[in-house]
Parts: C-alpha cells; structure tokens; sequence
C-alpha cells in the first residue's frame, strides 16, 4: 500500500523488531493503527484482520514497527518468523492452520475470486483510495487518523509525493480526473454487477474474496470524506455494495464502534 | 582549491550563479536519462482519412506482430471489430508518454482501454451485445488483472529480469532497440514496478503471483472456445494481447511459457484459435519484421 520507507525495500538481513506481545501460535499483525471512523486505513490490514478473524485464527494487533520489511504492511510475526505481503500471507496461514472457508469452491470459482482480487487491489485502490485520500485531499486523512499538526506536515512533505510517483510509474497517474473517476467508475460497477443481490460474492457463505472486497469497500464508505466523489459513487450508484458492507461489518466486526473510539 | 576560494570570494554572485547551473544541469541530465529510448516525435499534421483509424505502435517484430501486449490488443480489436486502420511504426509516444495510442476522425485518444471506448461510440460496435452484466463485469475484472498484474509478473519480469539476454537474442531486433531493451528499459521498469508495488517481491514471489493468475485464466477458460462466449468478445482481444505475447515472445526457459507449455495447455489452443481467426498474415508479418541480425 501506500505508506512506506524507500530505504528498506528487498532487505536481505534475517532479523526482525520481535514483538513483545509475541507468543507461540500467536499472529502478531503489524500495521498502523485505526483510525477515528475505520478500523484500519488500510485495506490490506484489514482484508487480513477480517480473514483472521473469518478463519478464527487467534491474533493480536501491534502498532510498533508497522512497516515490514519490504517497507510495506501489514507484516505479520509468526512463531519466531516474519511474513509480508497480506496475499502471501492468507496463503501461508491458510496452510499453517488448516483453514476452510474456500474448500467448498470450485476451481472456477477460486479464479473469479482472484481477478476480483486483482483488480480491487492494483487498480481500483489506485483510482480512489489513494488517488482521493492521499493526493486530493490529505487533509481530511491527517484529521481522520488524528495525526498532530506536524506529523501532518512531514506527511504532506515526505510521504505524499512518493506516492504521486508510485500512480505515475503504475501508469494511472497519467489520467486525467475524469479519466481516473471514470476508472473508478467502471471497476465498481463491475463489482456491483458480480456481487448482485447474493449475500456474499460467490454464494451463501462468505469466503476469503468476502474479507478483501469488504476491507476495500467499507474504507470507501467509511474511510473517505463523507461527500468526496467515490464515497458518492458507491453510495448512490452501487446500494448492493453498501448492503455488503455493513452486513460484513455487522458479522465481523461487531467491537467496530469500540475500537475506533479507542484512540 | 585555495585559489577556487579566493575566486568565490571575490565574485560571489557568479560562484553561486554557476554552482546553481551545474546542479540543474546534473539533476536534467539525470532525470532524463532515457533519452536514449529511440522515439519519434510528433508530426504537425497526420492526415488520417475520414473513417479510418490511424495507430501508433512499436515495429514488428519476428516472433509476434507486436511485442508490446497493449497494441497488439488493440490491434486484435480492430480487426475483430473490421475497423479500418493504418500501423505509425515510428515508436511516437502519445500524449501519456505511452503507446499503443490513436488518431480517428480528428481525435486523438491515449490508453488502449480508452481507444477502446471511443472507437465502439465512434464506430457504433458493440462486441460485448450478448454478454450479461455478470459476464462484462468478468470481462472487466479479467482485463484490469491481466494489465494491472500478470502482464507486470510475466512480461516485464521475464524479458527485463529473468532472461534478459535470451530474450533479446530471440527478438533480434534492430541495434539501437536492442542497447535500449539491454540498458535503459530494465532501469526505467524498476522505477515504474517499485512505484506500483509488484518490484519490492522477489522473483520467486513475482513467478508465484503470475503463475496463480495464468492458472486463474485457465480456469475460467475451461474447455470454451472463447473466454465468455461462443464468439470472440472484446476480453479475448486483451487475453490474446498478452497471452500470445507471453506464448511467442518471452524467454523459452522462463516459467510462464513453461507453465502454459506443460500444464495451461488450453491457453495455447486459445491463442492459436484466436491467432487462425484473427491473424491469417501472421507468418508473412513477421517473416517481414526487421531483424537486427539482418543489419535492418
């Protein structure tokens, strides 16, 4: 995602900050904290919070050293060893503890759910999450995650245009507003159109693809500027996915009130 | 240097002045070094007549009629959607320093999916009538992961990384694209693919996340002829863009043409159904593409 430090991209050195909170069999999930009206502003922390939390997988969430060593988070601490890269690491956890909630998929169904991942996560994030929180208007992210004025200014100094290079190396950031709305535009139609009026996207019961979509979606209805224009559009032009939200919000995260009052 | 001192002492208006210039000279110098990329820059006037599509591309090439997956997608949909078109082989980058881009009725339009939409609205083509909303909605998903990632964990990883030098020696293309291919461009994309994400992963993570998404495909594909119809639909132009480009022009030894060689094989009847359909001139194309080792 989008907060990282350049200096500390493909480290070769073994060792990692262990976390006091280790234990064994724990996951210790790293990431930076919730925010004052989403759990994580980050939809690949949360897309692994909601999956632990799917799978019933015991875990704990430590705010120091959010940044894994590919500069990225979340990063997860796993009897003695670290993990990046939350897709990589749903995979190594749905081996390690036996995990079933896709087992009843077909073949077909598992590809679907992977370009939908796919998509959210190296386009659609691009168009809207990052492209309207980070580049349109940080203000309202600096005032969200309660950052004090100065840790608002380092941000906006060193943090912001990294990213304005990362849309450009991706290549969406050669687009114009419009165009980029337009992206936004299409990619959520599609999702709308893929969900209909199911429950959960590829059935009655919710699987892996479930915690990834809703991590993206509720950081759009909750995690932007109520008013800005994708927190607009899914409202007013993708009401299923709305519905989506909150009903994963409801059944995972029934602590959500408590934990973003927390701070 | 006591003698620079003395100098800067003495005229310090000059020192700073020249010091300034050198560093903005430094920092141009550096930030444009792939200037050594051998493009073309735009004519005045292209003349393109009413009706026909003119398209900017790179050259052909001996092994695939475009290396570059995003025109030969466009390129595929013209011809599916029998739109006239004329190739620009001048390597002129558009407005978005990027190709494939096109010139229609006065227009000009940049981003292979953009041209897209605006041909089907200029041309009145809808290759997409018969699909449902479920079936576009795939069409969408399959084409965003195919650009967004597996073209970034395949293509780019393979030809740039994995097998550079194999790679150019089965392209054999001119000297200057073949100096470029070799220095600038691998240099450039590491840039490009940190910024996007996929560069920090190692290669054997890259292989894993190319290999799930051509499986993937594999799997929807199943035994169909075509990905979500009996007929070909805008999504197979995209598919073969890249696929072909995957099958015919990346390294033999690397592991997405293995992995599609020993077990994806529905991939490869896909891309030669889709090559017989779509490319019959494919053979004479690329018997004529210029070859570096031809001194073309």
């Amino acid at each position: 995602s989008y907060f990282y430090l350049r200096g500390s991209g493909k480290s070769k050195s073994k060792s990692f900050p262990k976390s006091s909170l280790a234990k064994p069999g724990l996951v210790v999930v790293h990431g930076v904290g919730p925010g004052s009206v989403v759990v994580n502003p980050s939809p690949y922390v949360l897309k692994l919070q909601t999956f632990l939390r799917m799978a019933n997988i015991d875990y704990v969430f430590d705010r120091s050293n959010p940044m894994g060593r590919k500069g990225k988070m979340p990063w997860i601490e796993l009897d003695g060893k670290d993990y990046c890269d939350s897709t990589f690491i749903i995979e190594h956890l749905t081996k390690a503890f036996n995990v079933s909630i896709d087992n009843n998929l077909s073949e077909e169904q598992k590809a679907i759910s992977r370009v939908i991942q796919k998509t959210l996560e190296e386009n659609t994030i691009w168009a809207t999450i990052i492209y309207n929180r980070l580049i349109q208007e940080p203000d309202w992210f600096i005032k969200m995650m309660k950052l004090p004025w100065f840790v608002g200014v380092i941000f906006k100094l060193f943090f912001i245009p990294p990213v304005k290079k990362n849309l450009y190396g991706h290549g969406i950031g050669r687009n114009s507003v419009e165009e980029i709305q337009h992206i936004a535009r299409g990619d959520m139609k599609a999702l709308s159109a893929l969900l209909k009026d199911k429950s959960f996207f590829l059935g009655d019961q919710p699987s892996t693809i479930d915690a990834c979509v809703f991590a993206f979606t509720v950081n759009i209805i909750y995690g932007l500027r109520p008013g800005s224009w994708p927190n607009e559009m899914m409202k007013n032009e993708c009401p299923n996915l709305v519905a989506f939200t909150n009903r994963m919000k409801e059944r995972y995260w029934p602590d959500w009130d408590e934990i973003i009052a927390k701070k | 240097m006591s003698s620079l001192f003395s100098f800067a002492s003495d005229h310090p208006i000059a020192t700073v002045c020249g010091a300034a210039a050198a560093a903005s000279a430094t920092y141009y110098v550096l930030k444009n070094r792939d200037i050594s990329r051998p493009t073309a820059s735009r004519k005045k006037n292209y003349n393109v007549p009413k009706g026909q599509v003119l398209l900017f591309q790179v050259d052909r090439n001996c092994l695939v009629p475009s290396l570059a997956g995003f025109a030969l997608k466009l390129e595929t949909y013209l011809r599916m959607a029998k739109i006239p078109y004329q190739n620009d082989y001048s390597f002129t980058m558009s407005s978005k320093g990027k190709i494939p881009w096109i010139i229609v009725n006065g227009q000009e339009v940049a981003d292979s999916s953009f041209c897209i939409e605006h041909l089907n609205r200029e041309f009145s083509v809808d290759l997409d009538a018969k699909l449902s909303p479920n079936e576009k909605a795939l069409s969408r998903m399959m084409t965003k992961t195919m650009e967004e990632n597996t073209f970034w964990a395949t293509i780019e990883q393979t030809r740039l990384y994995d097998a550079n030098e194999e790679w150019l020696d089965m392209i054999d293309v001119r000297s200057n694209w073949r100096s470029f291919f070799k220095n600038d461009g691998p240099r450039i994309v590491k840039g490009y693919s940190w910024g996007h994400g996929i560069g920090r992963h190692s290669a054997e993570e890259i292989h894993n996340i190319g290999e799930q998404d051509l499986r993937a495909f594999s799997a929807i594909l199943g035994d169909k002829k075509y990905f979500l119809a009996d007929t070909p639909t805008t999504v197979d132009a995209c598919m073969f863009g890249f696929l072909a480009n995957i099958f015919y022009a990346t390294p033999k030894s690397c592991y997405c043409y293995q992995l599609l060689k020993t077990e994806l094989t529905n991939l490869i009847d896909y891309i030669e159904r889709m090559k017989e359909k779509f490319w019959p001139d494919w053979e004479e194309i690329t018997a004529a593409a210029p070859r570096g080792s031809r001194g073309d």
